[in-house]
């Protein structure tokens, strides 16, 4: 029933979000396309000449439309994670409803974590919009490069689910939507910029160090079969950090008078 | 009246930032004079006037790029909260009830928060300013106060857009929101229209924020400064006209 009102709370916002993001897909995928055909002449020509290397003009247009979706994707992300966390707990309190929503015979753990999953499945499937749209128009040119999209998505997803919770939680603990969201803000400035000010500073490379480790989660490094490498100990990292803030903000309301 | 009880709402929140600008001037100042010997920190042994002027030179570059990315943060924030916060917003149905125009009551809730900048601004750079003529016994201040008109004309900028969108969204989420899509969307135009994105803390203009201000190529001598201000004067007349119609 809860989980039907933060949609129903919700919806508009997230159906904006998601035609805006299906857009922004479509587009890039559209630009690829037209990248493809770019190729392809390139590929007439080249082939007149003696070949030099293994021209395959699908690849590059996979590897073009992947490239302006990372460049968005993360960034799309980063806004929908913050906003649906900073509206979900402090819808409640900026309507009053947050001491009326107390008093029905569920615990509060029901209603955050209710709250929590709805929103991430809400910004899993605005995310996946955008890369859904490159994806679809890039199936017309090929369809062998499909999960070269996979560790974008893993990536912005795994990120994406932390910062949201990040959003949750600050929301929770401060009783407004706006004061958590500036809080996130905060909290992300200070962890993209104080590192390299560190560094730059203080010669302190430890925590810039850190912070690269940390958002490295995949890179373009081909193996023996595998065209790419997941780093699976940052990732673990940032699945314990995405869990541990809807608990914490559990623990703000059970403990909070109302 | 109501210019004090802005100033009174938001005191915690004033000193909260004060500190934090003030701690990072004097983490970004303190390095320019300190030299790294054996693993520790000490003084460095001034030796010529130029040692004199580099240091002045990063002290005040390194201040400037930490104020700069606080301050437009802190700016936002006071601007959204210029009408309270969106739980709080039944104060403004008593505000509305006083013997004060809504005009009246736009101008001095702009002002509250234009005035709350100044502290936030001047103490860090008293600071980083009393921190460099310690540690070098001289005192050239010239580009810290040629810089901090176009560093305190941003920073009204993106204080006076935060407030506008507030007013008009009636929001300060929304307002916040609307205020970061605009940033963002000129972020996006300006990148596209450069050629490349520096991310570089050894530059004195971070990502040559300051560079149009400057600019020898002007219409006459600080034109784009003065454009900019009266763009924020502009602003806060438009909220006016958004306010004063409205049912509230």
């Amino acid at each position: 029933m809860y989980a039907w009102k933060c949609w129903h709370d919700s919806r508009d916002r997230v159906i904006l979000y998601a035609a805006a993001s299906l857009a922004i897909g479509l587009m890039f995928g559209a630009i690829a396309l037209a990248q493809y055909h770019i190729f392809l002449s390139y590929a007439w020509e080249w082939s007149l000449r003696p070949r030099r290397w293994y021209w395959n003009p699908a690849l590059l247009a996979w590897d073009w439309g992947l490239y302006l979706t990372e460049a968005t994707l993360f960034r799309a992300a980063l806004w929908v994670g913050l906003i649906l966390g900073a509206v979900s707990v402090g819808r409640e309190y900026r309507s009053g409803a947050m001491p009326f929503l107390l008093t029905r015979p569920a615990s509060r753990k029901v209603f955050v974590w209710t709250d929590w999953s709805v929103g991430l499945a809400q910004m899993t499937a605005i995310v996946a919009m955008m890369l859904g749209g490159t994806v679809s128009v890039l199936c017309a040119v090929s369809t062998d490069y499909v999960w070269l999209s996979f560790p974008q998505l893993l990536e912005c997803l795994l990120l994406g689910a932390v910062l949201y919770g990040l959003s949750h939680f600050t929301t929770a603990l401060m009783g407004s939507s706006m004061k958590g969201l500036s809080a996130s803000a905060a909290v992300i400035l200070f962890y993209e910029l104080l590192p390299g000010a560190f560094e730059d500073w203080w010669h302190l490379s430890g925590p810039l160090r850190f912070r690269d480790w940390s958002l490295k989660l995949w890179e373009d490094k081909p193996g023996v079969n595998d065209p790419f490498t997941l780093h699976g100990w940052p990732m673990l990292m940032w699945l314990l950090v995405a869990l541990a803030f809807p608990l914490l903000s559990q623990f703000i309301l059970e403990w909070r008078e109302a | 009246m109501y210019f004090w009880a802005s100033w009174f709402d938001r005191r915690y929140r004033l000193i909260v930032y004060l500190a934090v600008a003030v701690a990072l001037a004097v983490l970004a100042t303190l390095p320019a004079g300190l030299e790294r010997h054996e693993g520790r920190w000490i003084m460095a042994r001034i030796t010529s006037p130029a040692q004199v002027i580099s240091i002045w030179h990063t002290g005040i570059g390194h201040t400037l790029v930490a104020l700069l990315v606080a301050l437009l943060f802190i700016a936002a924030d006071l601007g959204v909260l210029g009408w309270g916060d969106d739980p709080e917003r039944t104060n403004l149905d008593f505000l509305m009830s006083r013997p004060r125009s809504r005009s009246h009551l736009v101008w001095t809730a702009w002002l509250a928060g234009l005035t709350q900048l100044l502290p936030l601004l001047v103490l860090p750079l008293l600071t980083c300013l009393g921190i460099l003529r310690a540690m070098t016994h001289a005192l050239l201040p010239e580009d810290l106060l040629q810089l901090s008109a176009p560093l305190f004309t941003m920073v009204a900028a993106m204080y006076t857009l935060a407030f506008f969108m507030a007013t008009v969204t009636a929001s300060a989420r929304q307002g916040y929101e609307l205020a970061a899509l605009v940033v963002i969307l000129y972020w996006g135009v300006h990148f596209a229209g450069s050629r490349g994105f520096y991310y570089d803390w050894d530059r004195l203009y971070l990502f040559g924020a300051f560079d149009w201000y400057l600019s020898p190529h002007q219409i006459f001598p600080l034109a784009n400064l003065l454009f900019v201000a009266g763009v924020i004067l502009l602003l806060p007349y438009l909220a006016q006209l958004s306010f004063v119609r409205r049912d509230l």
